[in-house]
């Protein structure tokens, strides 16, 4: 790994070396974007609109619908990139272990959006009051950002349709908050419920399969390639899959980013796959933990930001997220693994600063399948012993009694109910770069815990109303002697970027720039400064919007703004305008 | 359409009343498919989440299902657990939710009442329908001559007289655990139970005031026939005939409630009575066989689709 700090150190020289040699890598930018996920691809598109000439760097790969994994042996080997493996960065999914949280997150053309699950939820205003947030963010501010977004991404609540009823996995979890004497709302989710044809093209609905976290084969997840990324395309913008960020120099006109190219063969000179770009203006938004790496090894390692603030990875917060937790029912069919991942919720609020927002769950197939092999019940052991039994009466000739339905069981998990549960934790997590230069996280749940513990009351308040019984997550205690070891597993970490109102107290100000360095901005889930306390997509994309609106126009976005981008692809424009024309011409013709 | 079961609160008689319902809404009904609305009203100790199954069975049509006085999350007064209140209190739910004369669904204790219902206010509901449950005077009537051992089948009725403990003791672990043997065990040979669900009702009642209500039915039915005045009064609407068609939906394997007596139901109901007895099922029919009573249900000239009486009725109007 020692390797690794000489390179980094090496790149900052090879720019150098680049830069006079005035290569067709060294290319000019408006704005270089790091990053397509969230932040990345709202940032790049709004920016292209506004006629800005705009390069994506992307990390992952470029995912097309029938590439996604289905087979559980598939997902093992192109779900999960793990720089391990003999084939590195071939999944979309990256999952980081540290000591007290683990990590989920995205990689790939989309960014999160790949395998998140469709949540598009605004959080209550109050969450804005909290002393971290800049005194110029509310929620009613955001108000047009979100609707921006919502509307881009296509966010409706889930309901009966002409073809697909509400999946059970709903109808159980409303039950149970029925039954503790609450009321549940659907969350709006960005998938494209029913059918939609048109003489043009036919877009298929939400087919039910629940493979949401794997990837959508149908496309009705809109996912920011299909919404956003083709977008700011068509505007001009280009994307460059597997294009990794290494290090961010400030030079005279702006900045330039170098970056490792690995859709080129790993070769032993490090000078091929080495690129650099210049941008005039720079957007990190590599994800929560690629955003604050890539900046901590140009403060630290490489010190070609030296200036940034020392809040930098400072406020990391998991979003209180609780997984793995959820109901097991003695006969009450839920089936996690049909419908659309998330549907309905329910929120709990307790003093004026504790948030606490419960959800259902549903895991893919693919990972029902293998929990279920791995899960031992009482039922597969009988089963066992019945067929044993029949086997050998039948081999001593009493009769065969072979029956295959007895063997294909339905299994522990067509009775559970996942749940996931997000709250307002304290956001004191730290990042910071270990010996080889790698992100680490030092996070305890000391500060969080009250919230966590009231997190677990109210599930099992859920589960005990409903007549289940209560599992908890085994990252959180074991399941055999019940050994407590507290760590949580997150698919939404946020901050370490701060937004703030001064450079004492975060690392940009409101509207992602940095503070010292003009031109700069971070533009993803970075910015939050504390728990958002619901999924955190919707709030991401409203700030990413708020972000490229600042810098293209310097102002906020009004309601009816007649700068409000569009969200309309340019083609389809052009359609419809020759459509209109040709109707038009048909008209006069007719009279 | 939607398959959510709305929830909501209705002051009656000084005693908020929980009430669940589900299916189109009521006004979407009277104006397009002319389908009966069904007042749904529970037994012991069921609560109106045992209409829950029969809710998801049959989404379109609306189905109200209130929780009686005294069951949790409806109020629990100290008095009022006598049959003329508790059929008051039907009387003016109906009143309260502006139903067009639904029609009146009842299992066992809301059965009971269902009876009474029907023969006291005749005019405000379209059709009865009863499941397991005979009609109260025949059901006294075969206690006191030993009829088909009805007497030996129902022996928590003496114990329940006593003040204040049985309802102490149900809402123990073990009193909650005996609860819910008393569904499980009484199980048809073609039912199914779903046990969550058993575990979610016997859940409701945590406090022994939870059960203070549900127990008091008992003790104020046994009041009412020992004192001569209000004994002669409940008879004196017996003899009233009931003038809505009823049907009586009989799960066969029903061990606490025999059917020989509820035959008789007619009898005392001094009306046709619709027989409709269910193979293998047993006393809880609403939690083993909705799919059965959904049938029985669809039967129903209010629930029936009239869709070649639906366009005929357009044409008209045009």
């Amino acid at each position: 790994m020692k390797n690794k700090i000489k390179k980094t150190d090496n790149t900052y020289r090879i720019t150098d070396d680049q830069n006079t040699n005035g290569t067709t890598q060294n290319k000019h930018y408006d704005v270089i974007v790091i990053g397509s996920g969230f932040g990345g691809a709202i940032t790049a598109c709004r920016l292209a609109q506004a006629g800005r000439s705009v390069c994506i760097l992307e990390k992952g790969k470029r995912w097309s619908r029938f590439d996604f994994p289905r087979g559980s042996g598939e997902v093992s080997k192109y779900a999960i990139a793990n720089e391990n493996k003999s084939n590195p960065k071939n999944g979309f999914i990256e999952y980081r272990t540290f000591k007290n949280m683990d990590v989920i997150q995205g990689t790939g053309v989309g960014g999160g959006s790949l395998h998140y699950f469709n949540v598009h939820i605004r959080p209550p205003a109050f969450i804005f009051d909290i002393a971290s947030w800049p005194k110029r963010i509310n929620l009613r501010q955001l108000c047009p950002y979100y609707d921006l977004a919502s509307n881009m991404l296509g966010a409706n609540k889930i309901t009966h349709t002409k073809n697909r009823a509400v999946p059970r996995r709903t109808q159980v979890f409303e039950d149970a908050v029925d039954s503790l004497g609450l009321e549940s709302e659907r969350v709006p989710i960005c998938v494209r419920l029913e059918d939609q044809i048109s003489n043009k093209d036919n877009k298929q609905g939400c087919d039910h399969c629940g493979n949401c976290l794997l990837g959508c084969h149908v496309h009705a997840k809109n996912t920011l390639d299909l919404n956003y990324i083709p977008i700011a395309e068509e505007h001009g913008a280009v994307v460059l899959p597997q294009h990794e960020a290494l290090n961010i120099t400030p030079n005279a006109q702006g900045y330039v980013v170098t970056c490792k190219d690995h859709s080129l063969s790993p070769a032993d000179d490090n000078d091929a796959t080495l690129k650099t770009f210049h941008g005039h203006q720079v957007v990190v938004a590599a994800g929560t933990l690629g955003t604050n790496e890539l900046l901590l090894r140009c403060k630290q390692r490489s010190k070609t930001l030296p200036r940034i603030s020392s809040q930098l990875g400072q406020c990391f917060s998991g979003n209180g997220d609780f997984l793995l937790a959820g109901t097991h029912y003695q006969d009450r069919i839920v089936e996690p693994g049909r419908g659309p991942s998330i549907t309905t919720g329910v929120s709990f609020r307790k003093n004026k600063d504790q948030y606490i927002f419960i959800e259902d769950l549903g895991f893919p197939d693919p990972f029902i399948w293998y929990f279920n092999n791995v899960i031992p019940t009482v039922g597969r052991f009988k089963r066992v012993i019945r067929q044993t039994k029949n086997y050998l009466g039948e081999v001593f000739g009493t009769g065969f009694n072979f029956q295959m339905e007895e063997l294909l069981e339905a299994g522990f998990m067509t009775n559970f109910l996942p749940y996931l549960g997000m709250g307002t934790d304290a956001a004191d997590g730290v990042l910071s770069l270990n010996k080889q230069g790698d992100i680490h996280l030092h996070w305890s749940v000391r500060n969080s815990r009250p919230m966590f513990q009231e997190m677990i009351k109210h599930m099992k308040a859920l589960s005990k109303a409903s007549g289940g019984r209560f599992i908890n997550s085994l990252l959180w205690k074991t399941p055999i002697l019940g050994i407590p070891l507290h760590k949580t597993l997150t698919a939404h970490p946020l901050g370490g970027c701060a937004m703030s109102d001064s450079p004492l107290t975060g690392v940009t100000n409101d509207c992602g720039e940095v503070w010292g360095y003009k031109g700069l901005f971070v533009a993803d889930g970075a910015l939050m400064p504390a728990a958002i306390g619901v999924n955190p997509s919707a709030t991401i994309s409203a700030v990413a919007e708020r972000v490229a609106f600042h810098m293209v126009h310097h102002r906020d976005l009004r309601a009816n703004d007649t700068h409000y981008p569009s969200n309309a692809h340019q083609s389809l424009q052009a359609d419809e305008l020759n459509q209109q024309t040709t109707e038009t011409i048909q008209k006069e013709s007719i009279s | 359409m939607d398959n959510k079961i709305r929830h909501e609160h209705i002051v009656i008689q000084n005693t908020a009343f929980h009430i669940a319902t589900s299916g189109p809404t009521v006004d979407h009904v009277t104006s397009s498919s002319r389908r009966k609305s069904v007042l749904c009203i529970h037994g012991f100790p069921e609560g109106w989440v045992g209409w829950r199954p029969l809710m998801r069975e049959m989404t379109d049509v609306t189905f109200i299902a209130p929780d009686l006085r005294g069951y949790p999350t409806t109020e629990t007064p100290n008095n009022g657990y006598d049959v003329m209140t508790l059929t008051n209190d039907i009387d003016h739910l109906i009143s309260a939710l502006h139903l067009d004369k639904p029609i009146l669904l009842s299992h066992d204790w809301g059965g009971a009442l269902g009876w009474i219902y029907a023969h006291r206010f005749p005019e405000r509901i379209s059709q009865l329908v009863v499941i397991n449950c005979p009609h109260p005077k025949t059901l006294v009537r075969a206690v006191l001559h030993f009829e088909d051992f009805q007497t030996l089948r129902i022996p928590w009725v003496p114990p329940f007289q006593v003040p204040y403990l049985p309802e102490r003791l149900l809402t123990t672990k073990i009193g909650r655990k005996l609860l819910e043997l008393s569904f499980t065990l009484r199980e048809g040979s073609k039912g199914h139970m779903e046990r969550d669900l058993v575990r979610e009702i016997v859940n409701r009642f945590q406090h022994s005031s939870n059960m203070y209500g549900p127990v008091n039915y008992y003790r104020e039915f046994v009041r009412t026939l020992l004192h001569t005045k209000s004994r002669k009064q409940l008879y004196a609407i017996y003899d009233k005939p009931i003038q809505v068609p009823v049907t009586l939906i009989w799960g066969l394997e029903d061990g606490a409630l025999s059917a020989k007596v509820a035959q008789k139901s007619h009898l005392d109901a001094g009306c046709p009575v619709d027989w409709r007895p269910l193979e293998g099922i047993g006393h809880f029919v609403d939690l083993e066989a909705s799919d059965l009573l959904a049938q029985e249900l669809y039967r129903l000239p209010g629930l029936k689709i009239k869709k070649a009486l639906t366009k005929f009725v357009d044409v008209t109007a045009a």
